[in-house]
């Protein structure tokens, strides 16, 4: 890689990173912007229920199909609901709605703050003497912070309610018993640590994409740009730091993890 | 501080990358004045109140406004100055998500002002601006000329002592330029407000301004009063005021 190349991969982490800490430093001061952070709570938030409950139940049908046929060949048919609950819960919930949310909300702010950057709205902030990142980014982040884990927890129910479907549909398993077998392999922490690591792919999703809208130049195709950049670095992001996350957690909770 | 400038910029320099746009620019703006900064496009004028708000930030000289050197000032006290400074955009930059009325108050409200207060000023200068009954519209529902009136509203909303304008007539038909044009003076003249211009309108620019600064090659070549500045001896100040002599008189001079 040239040096230039380099140097500036340096220059944009150390610009994201005072970003973030401002942006955090910002989010624990007085006063809390409600009116932006309400608004935020519903366009990301309420508005990817449906996107979020659907790819669940979708995710929850899919892998009791799959699974079925390779736990029938070990007499194994009884461990269905317990296995799905432990993917689901544990992994494929909190990754499948991070990655949802990269997707909708990091789109969403990369590409408003982007608009917002290019028409000239947050130099005209600033000009009111309004401390700009102090007025949009902590509503986007905060809002991000506290949607992913309810998210999750909404994923895993319809996946688990997929994952029920399948299942009686074939064998006819009650609802009762398949729930007593889904949670028979799966403590309250497991679920605690695995759902609340989202918060930490909330932060990175609503501060990364803020970073890149808030830095959008070159008009129309620097919005496209910051926008695409917001989904991609969101996901990247997102992904690497789960395997840190998921190396802390077994590291700090070594009956959780 | 009577007499002494509200604003002296002294040798400043600003490039982005390798272009150079400012390079020696020195101005000095005495309260209640009216000056307007004339160029052609690209030659930094809006570069120029950019700095003056502390939007960008010089690489070298001397940039004072009521006083106080912007470059040392901290984030706090950069938005402290800010209340004494209107600021209206050429894109007119209004919030799209909310309404005019809200738009207008939105300085306002940040101000902690009780909401009565707020609607009864909002009420006011909307009023002033010929834009009573509007105020439930969202900016992409009005005209340009419409847009930069509540730009106007919203700048004034603090009474600033300084006014900057970034070209408010341009991109609007010639009635409209005339009438914007003529707001401006008058509102800056009511509300004694000093008040800086930047555009290459020279019609509107005689009218609204005492005094003009010609903009070239990242410096103020000439300053003065119209008719001066108009029959000076420099090309590209003739050339400006007199656009049909074309370039050759320009050109040989260079």
């Amino acid at each position: 890689m040239p040096r230039r190349a380099i140097s500036e991969a340096f220059e944009t982490t150390g610009d994201l990173v005072v970003f973030l800490w401002r942006s955090l430093v910002a989010a624990l001061r007085r006063p809390v912007e409600w009116r932006e952070l309400t608004r935020h709570l519903h366009l990301l938030g309420v508005r990817s229920v449906p996107l979020v409950a659907l790819a669940g139940l979708a995710v929850g049908i899919v892998w009791s199909m799959h699974t079925r046929a390779v736990f029938e060949r070990f007499g194994a048919e009884i461990a269905i609901p317990s296995g799905l609950a432990l993917a689901l819960i544990r992994e494929t919930g909190p990754l499948t709605t991070g990655l949802l949310v990269a997707g909708r909300a990091g789109a969403s702010i990369g590409a408003e703050l982007g608009s917002l950057r290019i028409s000239e709205q947050i130099d005209a902030l600033e000009a009111l003497a309004v401390d700009s990142i102090k007025f949009l980014v902590p509503s986007r982040l905060v809002a991000c912070v506290l949607i992913l884990p309810i998210l999750t927890t909404v994923i895993n129910t319809t996946g688990l309610l997929g994952g029920f479907l399948a299942e009686t549909m074939i064998s006819g398993i009650s609802l009762e018993l398949f729930l007593s077998r889904a949670f028979e392999g799966l403590s309250f922490a497991e679920y605690l640590t695995a759902t609340l690591k989202t918060c930490v792919f909330g932060f990175l999703i609503g501060g990364v994409s803020s970073y890149l809208g808030f830095h959008a130049s070159g008009g129309s195709a620097g919005v496209g740009r910051a926008t695409t950049q917001s989904v991609v670095w969101s996901s990247l992001l997102l992904i690497v730091v789960n395997v840190l996350l998921v190396r802390a957690i077994s590291f700090l909770f070594p009956g959780v993890g | 501080m009577p007499g002494e400038a509200i604003l002296r910029l002294t040798d400043l320099r600003k490039s982005f990358g390798d272009l150079t746009v400012l390079d020696g620019m020195s101005l000095e703006v005495g309260p209640g004045e009216r000056w307007c900064i004339l160029g052609r496009s690209g030659s930094g004028k809006s570069v120029t109140l950019k700095l003056i708000s502390g939007l960008l930030r010089p690489d070298s000289g001397s940039l004072r406004v009521r006083g106080a050197e912007v470059s040392d000032l901290s984030g706090g006290e950069l938005r402290r100055l800010r209340r004494h400074i209107g600021f209206l955009f050429q894109t007119s930059a209004l919030f799209d998500s909310y309404t005019i009325a809200e738009n207008v108050a939105f300085p306002l409200l940040r101000e902690r002002q009780d909401e009565k207060t707020v609607r009864e000023r909002v009420a006011e200068l909307l009023t002033r601006v010929g834009l009573e009954g509007h105020g439930d519209k969202h900016p992409d529902a009005v005209s340009g000329g419409m847009r930069k009136r509540v730009g106007l509203c919203r700048a004034l909303a603090l009474e600033p002592e300084l006014l900057l304008a970034d070209e408010p007539t341009a991109g609007l038909d010639p009635v409209t330029a005339h009438d914007i044009g003529d707001l401006l003076a008058e509102l800056s003249e009511e509300r004694s407000v000093t008040l800086l211009v930047v555009t290459h309108d020279l019609d509107s620019a005689r009218r609204v301004c005492q005094r003009a600064a010609f903009q070239h090659r990242g410096h103020i070549a000439r300053q003065g009063a119209f008719d001066e500045l108009e029959g000076g001896d420099l090309p590209a100040v003739r050339r400006f005021f007199h656009p049909e002599a074309g370039p050759a008189a320009e050109e040989a001079t260079r």
